[in-house]
């Protein structure tokens, strides 16, 4: 089954850059225009020192794009299947694992950039960077539940994707990406607290940057981690039947 | 040995219709209304039973609506039964609608190795059977084009060139094959009569008689998701036609 999805998500990350002239070096020029482009305008509102706050983003930014693009992914990981569910007997979890490979892909590319871009101002990394391995595997380890979730209770529900749309533009606002959690305090450290993309940001950040996670992260996404899988599992397992009639 | 056993399967097609929307309740017995008296679904088979061992080649008949594609689905293990069991023994392949499952965007070769990896095979296997699933298509170069760009004639020999090639030992067709033209219908029913002699169970779906009495020895003449009759091809034919005219 392995290689039936990565087959899959290869084959899908190639018809999306297909017939463009400069193909998967999109990836990288959207990256490095964003987080440039957000390092120039917002760097100035940050405490840290301009290095340290584009180190800060360029870090940040594709962590946060993986884990929020399980939301709305989510919620097309079967509907935009539906010729395969309609006629194939391939488990579902094949779907959900090909989605999540065709983003880890473009973040892979992304760290890859972000990690030479660093390299050539001034950032060095340390031992404690190895740590941002587990914390990007906790990430994957929340993915796989949540757009499993998402795509039965999106093909069931079709305002979820509308929902999950507008609250998705909010969240790289409320999430510490361009805003440092450090800097906060009161009312937007407590949102940022409450927020779980904080918690998973950090896992894979902190390390990066040369800092051990906070121990709460931690705690927190593994434990949340645990309550998706389970929410998953029950979702899936009364939902999976009636799929092929939903989408 | 390549075996279908059918006992008792019924199955309620989901109906969705807005949440809103107030629909008469339904007096006829196919529909299935919920204790708020809503149509929530149509029954759309029903105490079906049936055994096919080795070497059957069995047609099914029956009006639009009849219940053809749900029962195809029900044994290609697409849509679970709500009561009921289905037991399959051996590799199955169904064909139901030619443009499920195929990639417009990728070209002709690209799906050939999507689809056999979808239906179970390894990549050698593919490899192995390509230069015969090029040659029965007679796609030649066009295999290099996307699949967007065939005609219907096509898509229709290449679908049925990769589904045929694994040498299914049960095989799955629903009526669209009926619209090929006779060279292709010839070819088909070729290929399906060497499929027969290697001992495998063809289920097919049609409207054509010629098609099904060139191709299967026995039929189900099935309407409103219920077996009116099981038996000989021409016998069950006949008696379809005389209830309903011409076919």
């Amino acid at each position: 089954m392995r290689e039936v999805w990565q087959t899959f998500a290869w084959d899908e990350i190639q018809s999306r850059y297909r017939r463009s002239a400069l193909g998967l070096a999109w990836i990288v020029i959207s990256y490095l225009m964003f987080v440039g482009g957000i390092a120039i305008f917002f760097g100035g509102f940050s405490s840290m020192s301009e290095g340290s706050y584009f180190h800060y983003i360029a870090i940040g930014y594709p962590a946060f794009a993986l884990l929020v693009g399980n939301l709305s992914e989510g919620c097309w990981v079967f509907r935009g299947a539906v010729s395969w569910i309609h006629s194939s007997s391939m488990p579902y979890s094949v779907y959900v694992f090909k989605s999540i490979a065709r983003s880890v892909f473009p973040f892979f590319i992304q760290l890859i950039a972000a990690l030479i871009v660093m390299l050539a101002t001034g950032w060095r990394p340390s031992v404690i960077a190895l740590l941002a391995i587990p914390g990007l595997m906790l990430i994957i380890g929340i993915s796989v539940p949540l757009q499993l979730a998402l795509g039965f209770v999106g093909a069931r529900f079709r305002d979820l994707q509308h929902l999950v749309g507008s609250v998705q533009r909010l969240l790289i606002f409320v999430t510490p990406v361009i805003w440092a959690y450090a800097d906060t305090a009161g009312l937007r450290r407590a949102f940022a607290v409450a927020n779980p993309l904080t918690h998973f940001l950090e896992l894979f950040r902190a390390p990066l940057l040369g800092s051990v996670p906070p121990t709460e992260s931690v705690v927190i996404a593994a434990v949340l981690t645990v309550l998706m899988w389970a929410a998953a599992l029950i979702v899936s397992s009364r939902m999976r039947k009636q799929l092929p009639f939903w989408i | 040995m390549p075996r279908i056993v059918v006992e008792n399967v019924e199955l309620v097609h989901p109906l969705f219709s807005g949440s809103n929307e107030i629909s008469t309740p339904s007096t006829e017995s196919r529909f299935v209304v919920n204790k708020a008296g809503r149509t929530v679904g149509v029954r759309a088979l029903n105490g079906v039973s049936f055994e096919l061992s080795e070497g059957t080649r069995v047609g099914v008949i029956g009006r639009n609506g009849s219940g053809k594609t749900t029962l195809l689905r029900v044994l290609a293990g697409i849509l679970p039964p709500d009561r009921g069991t289905v037991t399959l023994e051996g590799h199955c392949t169904n064909l139901i609608n030619i443009n499920l499952g195929t990639k417009g965007d990728a070209s002709g070769h690209r799906n050939i190795t999507l689809q056999g990896l979808a239906s179970g095979h390894s990549r050698e296997a593919i490899e192995e059977k390509r230069d015969e699933i090029i040659e029965f298509s007679e796609l030649g170069e066009f295999l290099d084009f996307p699949v967007n760009t065939y005609s219907a004639g096509m898509r229709m020999r290449l679908s049925f060139a990769i589904a045929t090639a694994f040498k299914p030992e049960i095989l799955l067709l629903d009526e669209w094959l009926s619209a090929g033209d006779v060279e292709f219908r010839r070819r088909a029913s070729e290929r399906m009569a060497s499929f027969v002699e290697r001992a495998g169970v063809l289920v097919l779906a049609s409207h054509s008689q010629s098609m099904l009495e060139s191709n299967c020895d026995r039929a189900l003449w099935l309407d409103h998701g219920e077996i009116v009759q099981d038996g000989p091809v021409n016998e069950v034919f006949s008696a379809y036609q005389a209830k309903f005219g011409g076919a």
